[in-house]
């Protein structure tokens, strides 16, 4: 809220300048920035003080906070001899506990003085008519919406619901189309307003309306709030309402009102007010003990101490015992104070929380583990194998995501409109953005969720990658995932994958006890066009709920181990897996690796080994005749000498 | 004969002196010392000599034999230390050609800076919660004492699955997952994704936080103001102020928003600060009773503090990035530099 400082000091005395008031308003949780020639304090009201937003809302906060005192300002309303006729009827008691109106006859409607356009002007409003910147300035001043109708168009006034598609023309020139969830001013025969919102057109005053029916009411903020969402409108008037207005000011404001008006506009006030009224509303008592206070906030205020600051905000002490007081809410303050704790932040706010000390809280609670540090693990595997960590929206386009995804019904943008069933193609827009500029080579992870379409909310770690362009192909995408994999265990098989996504011949899952814990593999060709990408997606929770065996040391072998190199052209349709296995069942063979491949030609590195003794040639060659043999025979392999 | 012995130590230690390589000494080596070296060959007359004799000449023999042995593997060393320095002086490499790069990939910045707070507080003896990203109203406001109709509500534009089921705004709703299944003392912190209805350069429909609660007999506001100071200054610096300012969030009271003194101008006001000296870093306070009661925690008997901050916003402080969009563009040109 912007406040003119001139305007303010009309409600309160400031011994400081504006720079050091708006400093103190921030620390007792006001927000203000000097503005305009320090003209105006700009001023950030928070959620639960509706009652600041006004001048008078304003001035009580700096009274409070600079110990000074408020001014009253005088006004005198001065009534004709006729009196007001008007019949208002209230059938919503409870969204309208209270409705007041004054009517006003030979008004002239025109231009406001300059001085009250000037400060409209300043507290951002612009100006309408004498009579509609009245209304405002009182709504700037004293935090109450007040609306006043053109009296020659309205014979009653009905406060009720709106029926289900009934229809108004507001004063901003567009048709709203109602239903039960608004509140309406009626006369018999049509809406007139929408009670707290706008007012309606028709009734509106104009130039040449010469009697006015001014309305100030009190309108209940939950009803508002649903009103003012279902047909999208919010204004100066509303945000107050919803936010609760003072019970106690209706009457005040409509009085400083019509004062107002006959004063600059002329016109009669008529003798009387209508005053449709619930019941009287009683301000709250609370009890504050002293005790809370100090368990609350950590620090020893007195009560004479809490009572006066209390006192400066307006609070009435009714009983004051020697360990807690008993507080009257101040009809502005219904709405946010209510219970003990929240006296206790008025006394911490105003006390100052750069009074409060630091303290270490002893923690005791007991901690517990997480998967964090096991998916730290996961993610420096994969830096270690030269991928790059990237974050992407959960959300995606629904051509990304499987069939019965989960949608959201208010998206911001279709492409994030779905929740997505797996990374990878976030993962390859990614790749498109980094080819897009210029990007030679993009290796690429990200640990992250993905939603089931079946059960809500069945949420499931994953985690893709994906490496496309300088020297990706198939096997270096599966050497990481199995230096990933063997991280968690060495039980795993690799299978032939065929489905979604990944290229029916270049692609396996990973099975680990029992499950498939995971694809890799080259994408589809269908999926990403111009550049052979490798992605690779496992399911996290899988994969962190493999338990890797304890690690048992084996002795170091005493006697060295004997080498033998063997080349062979290996027939069409023979996995190297075969060749491997046939190696290993050699007599003495402890390990065996493939160390070069050139087109169908492969070359083993076989290492033989006896734990008990120093291996002699012969022994090993009659071994590796063996393996030869079986091999040519088995496998029809031949063999390169 | 005792002549004869110092004629060829003479000899002997002239040549070794003047040897001009290793194989220089090595052929002296042979020819007075190997096996039928000149000094070899009087050891073996020793035998013919009498008692007397043999006792004076070898004792000189002897003498001989050390004197030229200490020149040889004293010249040798000379040697060999020349020649390593040869070989230095010839191997001179240009220390500026490029490296091997064993190429690392780098954690996302979001990443990083999230495992650094992580650290923080697990330090202090949080442990870490988790909840779901999809959640329902109840988790999300009631229960956080955001009731249906109530302005607070809009102070999160929500994006909704149906009536029921939106996507989390905040990571405040692991708060009353754990104290529902949990008793106190209680101490929690819930990093994890959240989701608004807005998208701006500071604002992304998608971004992280990180959330803590703390409950026990007797937490204080001091308590809170303790910790978050600490955590502040572990993230931003020990030399940084930090500023605690009433706020209002519908789950705690009283409420705080801790600001840390301007990373950029240090306090002086710059454009960053918006003038105020001050950045706005995390929203804090404690828990309200009425969450509590949601929770059927004694209020009473129990207090507790709880705190969130926006982690992308963090981010964006700690290494001066000016558009939140860059997070989620994964622009590897981004990445390679944190």
């Amino acid at each position: 809220m912007r406040v003119p400082i001139d305007w303010l000091k009309e409600f309160v005395k400031i011994n400081v300048p504006p720079e050091a008031l708006a400093k103190k308003l921030t620390l007792a949780g006001l927000e203000a920035i000097v503005a305009e020639d320090a003209k105006v304090i700009a001023v950030d009201i928070l959620p639960n003080r509706g009652d600041c937003e006004s001048i008078l809302g304003a001035a009580r906060e700096v009274s409070a906070i600079l110990k000074t005192r408020l001014i009253k300002k005088p006004f005198r309303v001065v009534e004709s001899k006729e009196k007001i006729k008007l019949t208002v009827e209230v059938k919503e008691k409870k969204l309208c506990p209270r409705y007041m109106a004054r009517v006003i006859g030979g008004v002239v409607v025109a231009d406001s003085p300059e001085w009250l356009k000037k400060r409209l002007l300043l507290a951002g409003i612009r100006p309408v008519n004498n009579i509609v910147d009245i209304t405002n300035y009182l709504l700037i001043e004293l935090g109450q919406p007040m609306h006043a109708f053109d009296a020659e168009k309205i014979s009653k006034i009905i406060v009720r619901q709106a029926k289900h598609g009934e229809k108004i023309i507001t004063l901003d020139g567009l048709e709203r189309i109602l239903d039960e969830e608004s509140l309406l001013i009626s006369d018999p025969l049509k809406p007139i307003a929408i009670a707290g919102i706008m007012g309606g057109l028709d009734s509106s005053v104009m130039p040449g309306t010469k009697k006015i029916i001014l309305e100030s009411a009190f309108f209940e903020p939950a009803s508002i709030v649903k009103s003012s969402k279902k047909i999208k409108l919010r204004t100066e008037a509303s945000m107050r309402f919803e936010k609760r207005v003072d019970f106690d000011m209706v009457e005040e404001a409509l009085d400083r009102a019509a004062a107002l008006i006959s004063g600059i506009a002329g016109g009669v006030v008529l003798k009387g007010k209508i005053d449709v009224k619930a019941k009287p509303q009683k301000n709250k008592t609370i009890a504050l003990r002293n005790e809370r206070i100090k368990n609350i906030l950590g620090v020893n205020i007195n009560r004479k101490e809490s009572a006066a600051i209390l006192k400066l905000l307006g609070f009435k002490i009714k009983k004051e015992t020697k360990d807690k007081i008993i507080v009257e809410v101040p009809s502005w303050r219904a709405g946010d104070v209510e219970r003990e704790i929240d006296l206790i932040e008025e006394i911490a706010r105003i006390y100052g929380f750069d009074k409060i000390n630091e303290t270490m809280p002893e923690i005791k609670a007991k901690t517990f583990e997480s998967s964090h540090n096991r998916i730290r693990k996961v993610r420096e595997i994969l830096l270690g194998c030269g991928l790059f960590e990237v974050q992407t929206f959960s959300m995606v386009a629904p051509l990304m995501a499987e069939a019965g995804a989960i949608n959201i019904s208010n998206p911001m943008a279709q492409e994030e409109s779905v929740m997505r069933t797996s990374l990878i193609y976030s993962l390859l827009r990614v790749l498109s953005h980094n080819l897009r500029h210029q990007a030679s080579k993009v290796n690429i992870f990200e640990v992250g969720k993905v939603y089931s379409t079946e059960k809500i909310p069945d949420e499931k770690n994953v985690l893709s990658g994906l490496i496309a362009g300088g020297d990706a192909d198939f096997y270096k995408l599966k050497g990481m995932v199995e230096s990933l994999l063997q991280e968690f265990t060495h039980d795993y098989k690799l299978e032939s994958y065929i489905g979604k996504h990944f290229h029916p011949g270049k692609s396996a899952s990973i099975i680990a006890q029992l499950k498939i814990i995971g694809k890799f593999g080259a994408i589809h060709p269908d999926l990403f066009k111009n550049i052979e990408v490798y992605a690779f997606e496992i399911d996290l929770d899988r994969l962190l709920a493999l338990n890797k065996p304890n690690k048992f040391y084996k002795p170091l072998p005493k006697y060295p181990k004997v080498e033998r190199d063997l080349a062979m052209f290996v027939p069409q349709g023979v996995a190297s897996q075969i060749i491997l296995e046939t190696i290993k069942r050699g007599d003495l063979v402890e390990s065996v690796e493939i160390f070069d491949i050139y087109k169908n030609s492969q070359a083993y590195r076989i290492s033989f080994r006896d734990k008990n003794k120093t291996l002699t040639d012969e022994e090993v060659s009659v071994s590796f005749e063996n393996i030869q043999k079986e091999l040519e025979n088995s496998l029809k392999v031949q063999i390169r000498k | 004969m005792v002549e004869r012995i110092r004629a060829i130590e003479n000899e002997a230690l002239e040549n070794i002196t003047n040897a001009k390589s290793l194989s220089d000494i090595d052929d002296a080596q042979i020819r007075y010392l190997g096996k039928k070296g000149l000094l070899t060959e009087l050891m073996r007359n020793l035998k013919i000599l009498p008692e007397e004799e043999r006792r004076n000449f070898g004792k000189a023999l002897n003498e001989t034999k050390i004197k030229i042995e200490g020149l040889i593997a004293s010249r040798k060393a000379q040697f060999s230390a020349q020649l390593t320095q040869n070989k230095i002086n010839s191997e001179v490499l240009d220390i500026t050609l490029p490296g091997k790069f064993i190429k690392r990939g780098k954690l996302h910045p979001i990443t990083q800076v999230m495992d650094e707070m992580i650290g923080i507080f697990i330090r202090m003896g949080f442990s870490i919660a988790e909840g779901p990203d999809i959640e329902t109203e109840y988790y999300n406001f009631e229960a956080l004492n955001i009731p249906k109709y109530h302005p607070s509500r809009d102070m999160w534009s929500t994006l909704w699955i149906n009536n029921e089921l939106l996507l989390r705004t905040h990571t405040s709703p692991v708060q009353i997952r754990v104290m529902e299944k949990q008793k106190p003392p209680l101490a929690i912190i819930a990093p994890g994704r959240v989701y608004r209805r807005d998208s701006d350069v500071t604002h992304s429909p998608v971004f992280h936080q990180l959330e803590g609660l703390l409950v026990d007999k007797k937490i204080t506001f001091g308590d809170l103001k303790g910790t978050l100071s600490y955590f502040l200054r572990q993230v931003f610096g020990k030399e940084k102020k930090v500023r605690f300012r009433p706020s209002y969030f519908p789950f705690t009271e009283p409420s705080a928003e801790v600001d840390v003194e301007c990373v950029l101008c240090n306090g002086a006001g710059c454009r960053l600060c918006k003038n105020t000296g001050w950045l706005e870093i995390l929203g804090s306070g404690m828990v309200d009773p009425n969450v509590f009661k949601f929770v059927g925690y004694n209020s009473e008997k129990f207090s507790g503090y709880a705190f969130g901050m926006g982690i992308e916003r963090i981010a964006m402080l700690k290494f001066g990035i000016d558009d939140i969009r860059l997070f989620f563009e994964n622009d590897l040109r981004f990445l390679e530099q944190f």
